[in-house]
C-alpha cells in the first residue's frame, strides 16, 4: 500500500542522507522523495512516497521522530492529500506522430516546453495517475529522455 | 489560366474568369439588404449565378424595390422566418443548388440549422472560411485563413484550416501553393508565443505529404510572409517567405483585424467563402459593401465544377 509521508524538516547538510537512513534501516524502498524550501527559508518539506505496509511506515516513522532535524511528520490519508507531480518528457518528433502527440498533450494539459527538428520537450504538472496516463501514451512515440519530480502534496484543506 | 501563374493576376482579372464558367444555382438566405441584393442582382446578370431567394417574400420584393433592383426574374422562395435556412439547407441536400449565401441572419444560428447532420453538408473536414485579397500595386492575389469560423483552432484543426484554403488556391488555378504560417516572428518562442509552435510543428507535419502541390514554412510575421524585400532584409531564406499565397493567421482576432484592416482602412477589395462542407457557403460581414459580397460570390463560383 501507498503511504504518502510529509516531512518538515530544518534545512540542514545531511538531513536527507538521514530521512532516507530511517526508510533504509526498515528495508522500506523510497518510491519517490521531493523536497523543497517552504515559507521560512530555514526549514524544507520532503514529501516521500513508500509502497509497504502501515507497521513498516509506522516503525520508520518512529526513526524519523528521533532526528533532531526533522520538526514535524504526517502520514498524509490519500484522500486527504493535495497531491501533483510534474513530468518533463523528451519524444521523438516524426511528422506523421505531431497531430496525435499534440492531441494527447491537449488531452492532459500537458505543454510543450521546447522542440527541434526531432524532439519534443513537454511538461505536465498533474496527479500521478494522469502523469502515468500521459507517459503510456507517449511510450509507442518513442520517449528519448523523462524525468518526474516524485509527488510533491499538501494536507487538504481544512 | 496558366496553372502557374493564377497567383500573378490581380484579383478582379482571377475573379473575373468566373464569367467563362456555366452560372450556377445559389441559394441565398434572407436577402433583405441592399448589398447582398445588388450583388446578387449583378452576379446574375454576369451570368454567373441563377439566385434562388429564400425569406419572407413580401420582404425581398419590398427591399428589392426601395432599392431599384429588379428580382422578377429570379426565383424567389417564400418561407417563414423559422423554416428559411432549413429550406434552402434541402435543396443543397437534393442537389437543386449548387451553393449558399448567408443574407441578413445571425452566423451562428446559420450554420447552427445548415450544419444539422440531416443535411449532410459536413465532410471529414471542418468549416473555415478562407478570405482572398489583393497585393496593392501587385499583381498578387493572396489568400488568409481563418478570419471568421475558428476562433483559437488546435494543430489539429489548423491543419484542416491548411488544407482548406491549399485545396481553394488550387481550385484557383496555383499549381504549387506557397503556405507561410504566421506569428509575430520568424522563431520558436516557448511559452510565451505558441502560434510560433504550430507554425513550426505544421511545416515538419508537411513533410509527411498530406498537404498536396503546396510547400509549407513558417512561423513567419506578417511582412515577411508578403514582402520579399522585407523577407531579404531580414535575411530570412526560403521559397515561401515573402511569396506565400497563403497566411494562416494563428487565432480569429488576427484574422479579423487583418480582414477589416484591408477592407475597412485601406479600402481594398476581398472576397470571402467558407470551405471545408460540401459546397463553397458565401459568409461576409453584414457591414461589407456591395462589391465584396459579389467577388465573394465569384469566388465561391470558381470553387465549384
Amino acid at each position: 500500500m501507498k503511504h504518502t509521508i510529509s516531512c518538515l524538516v530544518y534545512n540542514k547538510p545531511g538531513v536527507l542522507a538521514k530521512v532516507a537512513r530511517s526508510f533504509a534501516d526498515e528495508g522500506i524502498n523510497i518510491y519517490s522523495l521531493a523536497a523543497g524550501e517552504v515559507e521560512e527559508e530555514d526549514k524544507s518539506r520532503m514529501t516521500i512516497v513508500v509502497d509497504t505496509g502501515s507497521e513498516m511506515v509506522r516503525r520508520a516513522e518512529m526513526h524519523l521522530k528521533k532526528i533532531e532535524e526533522v520538526i514535524k511528520l504526517y502520514d498524509l490519508k490519500e484522500e486527504e492529500l493535495i497531491a501533483m507531480e510534474l513530468l518533463l518528457i523528451k519524444i521523438r518528433v516524426k511528422p506523421e506522430n505531431i497531430p496525435q502527440i499534440l492531441q494527447t498533450a491537449e488531452l492532459f494539459n500537458a505543454h510543450v516546453i521546447a522542440v527541434s527538428d526531432v524532439s519534443m520537450v513537454l511538461s505536465l504538472a498533474s496527479e500521478e495517475n494522469r502523469v502515468n496516463g500521459l507517459i503510456k501514451m507517449f511510450k509507442h512515440l518513442g520517449i528519448i529522455e523523462m524525468s518526474r519530480s516524485g509527488k510533491l502534496a499538501v494536507s487538504g484543506l481544512d | 489560366m496558366n496553372q502557374k501563374d493564377a497567383d500573378l493576376y490581380n484579383m478582379q482579372t482571377l475573379l473575373n474568369t468566373v464569367k467563362g464558367l456555366p452560372a450556377r444555382k445559389m441559394v441565398v438566405v434572407s436577402p433583405y439588404d441592399r448589398a447582398t441584393l445588388e450583388s446578387i442582382s449583378a452576379a446574375h446578370n454576369e451570368d454567373i449565378i441563377m439566385p434562388i431567394l429564400i425569406g419572407e417574400e413580401k420582404r425581398i420584393r419590398r427591399s428589392a424595390e426601395q432599392y431599384n433592383i429588379p428580382v422578377n426574374n429570379m426565383e424567389i422562395i417564400c418561407s417563414d422566418e423559422e423554416n428559411i435556412i432549413e429550406r434552402a439547407s434541402s435543396l443543397l441536400l437534393e442537389g437543386k443548388a449548387h451553393f449558399i449565401m448567408k443574407g441578413m441572419v445571425r452566423t451562428g444560428y446559420f450554420f447552427h440549422v445548415l450544419l444539422d447532420p440531416r443535411f449532410k453538408i459536413r465532410t471529414e473536414r471542418i468549416l473555415s472560411h478562407v478570405g482572398m485579397f489583393e497585393i496593392t500595386g501587385k499583381k498578387r492575389i493572396f489568400l488568409m485563413s481563418d478570419a471568421a469560423i475558428n476562433i483559437l483552432p488546435n494543430f489539429t484543426r489548423k491543419i484542416h484550416i491548411v488544407a482548406n484554403a491549399v485545396d481553394a488556391a488550387h481550385k484557383l488555378g496555383i499549381g504549387h501553393v506557397k503556405v507561410a504560417m504566421l506569428a509575430a516572428l520568424e522563431r520558436v518562442k516557448l511559452p510565451a508565443m505558441p502560434a510560433t509552435l504550430d507554425a513550426f510543428l505544421m511545416k515538419k507535419f508537411a513533410e509527411t505529404g498530406y498537404f498536396e502541390r503546396c510547400e509549407i514554412d513558417g512561423p513567419f510575421a506578417f511582412d515577411n510572409a508578403l514582402d520579399p524585400e522585407k523577407a531579404r532584409t531580414k535575411g530570412i531564406g526560403g521559397d515561401v517567405a515573402g511569396n506565400a499565397n497563403i497566411i494562416i493567421v494563428p487565432n480569429i482576432e488576427t484574422g479579423n483585424v487583418l480582414y477589416k484592416s484591408i477592407t475597412c482602412i485601406q479600402r481594398q477589395d476581398a472576397a470571402g467563402v467558407v470551405l471545408g462542407g460540401t459546397c463553397p457557403i458565401v459568409l461576409t460581414s453584414r457591414s461589407d459593401d456591395f462589391k465584396t459580397k459579389l467577388n465573394s460570390i465569384k469566388f465561391a463560383r470558381l470553387l465549384i465544377l
